[in-house]
Parts: structure tokens; sequence; C-alpha cells
């Protein structure tokens, strides 16, 4: 008998233990990452007292003349703050993710390197890093002991935390002049996208992406869902009750019955993209964004964007809509 | 076949009619009255009239993927008692003799040729082709692997079991460096990178017809081996050199055995990505209830796969659906502990195999 108790009891309890785990882990993937901040230690800029998550602080005594910029959104951002010649190294795929596909300013002749690892970092003697959480997780502690500061970036969740990163990244990169203007733009070209969506409001529409293998979609919490309220549109995925990136499926897309579709364009001419998957899928053709053809299609970079290009996405996503509010009227 | 387990084949019959009919009650659409999910499914074969605008487009989703759920739990789990059986090992699962990673580098291929990283050519870039295109090359990448496992275990006509594990286990291996290569590589690409990982931990959202009848086609000829294979492989439970004095063609059944198995297998990851666990403990958990004849446990292994895949499917999205997870990553935390208790109860059973 007792035996018996056991053989369902631990077996139970595992299964609750490991369905546990995972509702803790995804309860806490929708908590936001603290975005760190940073103080200046007496009257002039520096030196700066970076504070980050867990109460850990690092100083930067002096203005950063090497940074090491390890991932495409920081390119994305710094590029506009300072000159190619305080760089020490980018990322690979800088060059292809991020807005030096179209803007060199000296940094496409930068140091690249593919992967973020400590050994790499230190030999660059960079004496600022900036990167994302992810990167960190690998190579920071090791480069933290070695007394490098860094600054670790969270992917923005909104428009006003990426501000808030702007404005930050101005204040350790010694560019707060750079980064208020960049700021006051970005608020701007925000400002006059909400000033035009009238006649958008109501309108739904659907982030999506798939290679072939399953479609994802931003819902709730994330900087897509934010720039399409900026739209003035309906996030169909939130709509849907999704949160952060999730799966999405054809169902999905028919419940959800979006008017628009935004999807990545992808760099070559010949592969599966994600339009011509839509647009061949018999069952969605009575979705109006489908049966319409109005699918957006930005490029690949804007399409996962988490720096201020964001608002050239959103930008792109209303010049179409905008159009075909205007044909329609036309027909009418 | 005595009395109960032909109650036992009726009760997993029965179960995987509900628990279909459940799969279809359960979607981002909402519950369909009775009613209208029977005229929908009628639709769907032509039977009744089709519901009113998406309504039948939602309910024929469901339907592909209660019956891409059923038949491949089936197909996996059929594989994976013909290897433990043929291998005399309980550890064998299609995974050993390398479909699943074979698959899944065939997908790979095939999701880097949709993404631009490796020339496309012509033919793949027809759109009336493209649709068959991600199926098509993993289950070529199954059967290339399996092809290789065999070719190097075979010696004179003879398959060396030993050979054939460590074979397996060695391409399995490379597989998954060949893999994690790619993944670094185009590790900046959300969008790939999502697409790999939605084939590694299997996927029933959105089947459609293509998908079922691959994974029928690989599984009626599995089934259609069983009649010739079912006492042999009884027969050499026992050992090879026992069977052949018994007059078992060992060779012949050897390859049989293995040709229904990987086809099984290799059709099921194709249609549906990689679902873990299945192929192993299934035929466990069958074995223990109905016995050791082959006879009996290979056909009811398929339904026993069915069942168990569409209630951990079904689990999955009526009561996990926020959580979003992969049919693979469910059945191994879900299968995992209900397979240890099953062990727990019949530890004295199962030292016996």
């Amino acid at each position: 008998m007792r035996s018996s108790f056991w053989v369902w009891l631990l077996p139970t309890l595992l299964c609750l233990g490991i369905m546990s785990l995972v509702a803790t882990v995804r309860a806490r993937s929708g908590q936001r990452s603290p975005i760190p901040r940073a103080v200046a230690v007496g009257a002039s800029a520096f030196p700066l007292r970076i504070e980050r998550a867990h109460a850990r602080t690092q100083t930067l005594a002096r203005r950063p003349e090497r940074v090491f910029l390890a991932n495409a959104t920081v390119v994305d951002i710094a590029s506009e703050l300072i000159s190619a010649d305080r760089v020490v190294a980018l990322p690979e795929q800088a060059l292809t993710w991020s807005r030096l596909v179209d803007v060199d300013d000296g940094f496409r002749a930068k140091a690249r390197f593919r992967s973020v690892d400590s050994e790499q970092v230190l030999a660059f003697a960079p004496d600022l890093i900036l990167c994302s959480s992810f990167n960190q997780k690998f190579a920071g502690d090791w480069v933290e002991a070695s007394g490098i500061p860094m600054v670790s970036l969270p992917h923005p969740r909104s428009i006003d935390e990426l501000r808030e990163i702007i404005r930050l990244l101005g204040t350790v990169l010694d560019a707060e002049t750079s980064a208020g203007l960049l700021d006051d733009e970005l608020g701007r070209r925000i400002d006059a996208i909400g000033r035009a969506g009238g006649a958008r409001r109501g309108l739904g529409v659907l982030v999506y992406s798939n290679v072939g293998a399953g479609g994802y979609t931003p819902g709730r919490g994330t900087l897509a869902d934010d720039m399409i309220r900026t739209l003035g549109m309906r996030n169909v995925a939130a709509d849907l009750g999704k949160r952060d990136y999730e799966e999405c499926t054809f169902e999905d897309i028919i419940v959800g019955a979006p008017d628009f579709i935004v999807v990545p364009g992808r760099y070559g001419e010949q592969e599966l993209s994600t339009r011509d998957l839509l647009l061949d899928e018999p069952a969605l053709a009575e979705v109006t964004a489908v049966a319409r053809r109005q699918i957006v299609r930005l490029h690949p970079r804007l399409f996962s964007t988490g720096s201020h290009e964001i608002v050239e996405a959103a930008e792109q996503i209303a010049a179409f809509v905008d159009a075909r509010i205007a044909e329609e009227a036309r027909a009418k | 076949m005595r009395p109960r387990e032909l109650v036992i084949g009726v009760g997993l019959c029965a179960a995987w009619i509900v628990l279909s009919i459940l799969e279809l009650r359960v979607g981002p659409g909402g519950a369909f009255p009775a009613d209208d999910l029977a005229r929908g499914v009628g639709a769907a074969f032509r039977l009744a009239d089709p519901l009113e605008g998406s309504r039948q487009t939602i309910v024929e989703f469901r339907l592909w993927r209660a019956l891409a759920a059923g038949f491949v739990g089936g197909a996996l789990s059929l594989s994976g008692m013909m290897l433990q059986g043929l291998f005399r090992n309980s550890l064998a699962a299609p995974s050993v003799i390398g479909v699943t990673a074979g698959a899944s580098l065939g997908a790979a291929i095939a999701i880097l040729m949709f993404s631009g990283y490796l020339p496309t050519w012509a033919l793949l870039t027809d759109r009336s082709v493209q649709p068959f295109v991600l199926s098509g090359a993993a289950f070529l990448g199954a059967l290339g692997t399996a092809a290789l496992v065999t070719g190097v275990a075979q010696l004179g006509g003879r398959v060396s079991v030993p050979t054939l594990l460590l074979a397996g286990i060695a391409v399995t291996t490379s597989v998954s460096g060949i893999l994690g290569a790619i993944q670094s590589t185009v590790f900046h690409d959300f969008d790939v990178v999502r697409a790999l990982g939605a084939f590694t931990f299997g996927s029933l959202d959105d089947r459609n017809g293509m998908h079922v009848s691959m994974v029928v086609s690989g599984l009626v000829l599995a089934m259609a081996t069983i009649p010739f294979v079912a006492t042999e492989l009884d027969l050499m439970a026992g050992g090879e050199s026992d069977a052949r004095s018994l007059g078992v063609d060992v060779g012949r059944t050897k390859v049989l055995v293995l040709g229904a198995a990987v086809m099984s297998a290799a059709c099921a990851v194709a249609a549906a990505g990689q679902i873990a666990f299945l192929g192993l403990i299934v035929p466990h958990l069958v074995r223990l209830v109905v016995g050791g004849a082959h006879r009996v446990l290979l056909p009811m292994s398929v339904l026993g796969g069915a069942v168990f895949l569409l209630a951990t499917d079904y689990a999955q999205r009526a009561y996990f659906g926020d959580l979003g997870l992969q049919p693979g990553v469910v059945m191994s935390l879900l299968g995992g502990p209900f397979f240890l208790s099953l062990l727990l109860r019949h530890r004295r059973t199962a030292i016996a195999w």
C-alpha cells in the first residue's frame, strides 16, 4: 500500500514540478528586464556610475574612446551618436542587419567578429562594451572581472523604453546632444504617424513571419505591439491573447482576421517568402489581408529591429495602409 | 487474439475516436456545436454542405491536425516497437538508426534554401512544388541517414545489430554537429533559428492533406509487413542462432523490419517534425499492458501511439495553450513522469525483459 502510494506520488510531484518550472519561466519571460542607469559621480560628466540590476555597479572613469559594439541594435543607435573612430569592433551581422546596410560613415571598415566570447572581446582592448542582456550571459562575467565597464541593454518592449535606452547611450558615450537630437526626431516622427492615423483606427494588423516550418507573431509586451498602437491600429496577435513572440497558426490568422499583415522580405529573390506562403495558402484566401493582398513587406532588418529604426518600419506600414485607404475612398 | 487483448484494442480504438473528436473542439476559434462539427467534417469529405465562411476552414484545419496527430503517433510508435523487437534492446527507437536526425538535417537544408542561405534550384522555386519541399527534404534526409547507418552495419548481406547501433549513434552525433554549426551560422536570423527549432520539437500546426497522406502511406507500408515479421520477431527474441535453427530467415526479417521501421518513422517525422520520446515509451507501455507477442504488440502499438500523441496534444491545447509548448516538449514533460510511474509499478516485470 505504502509502496503504491509513492509509485504514484513521486511521478505526480515530478510532473507538477516540471509544469511549475515551465509556468514560472513563462511568467518571468514577460517581466521587463531593467534598463541600467548612468549617474554622474561628481559635477562633470565623468566618472560615471553605471547601476545595473541586483545592485551591481561599475564606474566608467572617463569618456570611452574604444567602444565594442556587440549586436546590431546597439550598432544602429551608437552609429548615430558617435563617429566610427571611437569604435573598436562591431559584429559581422551589423552589415546586413543594421542601418549600416544603407549607411557607411566609416563603420564598415571597422574590425568585425562573428560571436561574442570573452577572449576576443578582451583582445580588442575596449574601454566600454555595449551589448544585449543575451551577450552578457555568455561573456559578461569574465569581461566584468577584467574591469572593463559593460552596459547591457534589454530588448525594448515599448517606444518609451527605446527612448530611455537612447538617452542612456547618449550619457555613457558622452554624446548627449546627439542622443537628444535622435530622441527628438524619433518623438517628432512618432507624433506625425499618430496624428495621421485617424483613418487607420480600428484596423487590425498582424506581424507575421514563416519560413516554411511554422509561423510566429509578436503579441502584447513587444516593441512591435507598441508600434502598431502608435499607428492607431490594433495588434491582432494581442487580441488573440498572445504575449511576447508566440507561434501563430493559420487558424489564428483566420480567427484574428487581420486587415493587413506585415511580413519580412528576404535578402534574395528566389526564396520562399512569407508573403508567397500566405498568398499560396488556399485556406487563407478569405482573410481580408490576403484576399486584398494587403501584405506589407519590410526589409528583414526593419522587421526584427529593436532600435529607433522601428519608426522607419512604422512609416512604411503607415504609407502602405494610407495608400490602400485612399484607394478605397476613391473607388467609393 | 484473446478476449483481454480484444477489449484493449477496442478500448484504444474508441479512445482514438473520442480524442479526435475532442481535438476538433479546441483551438483559437473556440468550440463549435456538435452539429456544426459533424457537418464540417462531412463537408471535408464532400458528404455535406460546408459551414459558412471561415468556419469550414477552421474545422478542416482541426481535422487534419487530429488525423496527423493520430497517424504520426501510430507510425512513430510502430517504428519504435519494431526496432526494439529487432534489436532485442529496450532503448531502441527511431532516433537510434539516425531517422530523426536525418529528417532534421533534410528539413534544415530546405529551410536554408527557403531563406536564401543556400542556392535554390529552379524546380524548387515553382510555387506548386514549394509546399512539398520541406517534408520531402525531411523524408529524403531520414531515408539517407538510415541507408547510411544500415549500409555501414551490413557485411556480406548480414546486418550486425551492435554495429548498426554504434553507426546510428555516430551518424546522429555528426548530424547534431552539422545542425549546431548551421544554427551558429544563422544565429542572427531569428526567423530561421525559430524555424529550425520548430522542426526540432515537432509541430502539428497548419497540417494539411499532404502531411496526412504522407504519414498514412508510410504507416500502411509498415503495417503491411506485420504478418510477415511478427512471429519471426518473437522467435528472434531468444537469439538469432536459435531463430535460424527454428527456420526463421533472419536476414529477410531484418531487412523487412528495418525497411518498415525506417519508412514509418521517416514519413512521420517528415510530416510533423521530431516528436521525442514517443517511439521509445509507447512500445514499453503497450508491452506492459498486452505482453510480449509481436502479432498483438505491433498493431496495438499503432493504436497506443495514436492515443498517446492525441491525448498529449489535446491536453496541451486545452489546458496549457498559454504556454505555447510544442508536441515534442509536452511529450517529454508529461510522458517522462508517467512512464516512470509505470516502471516503478511494474519494476519486476520490466527487469525481466
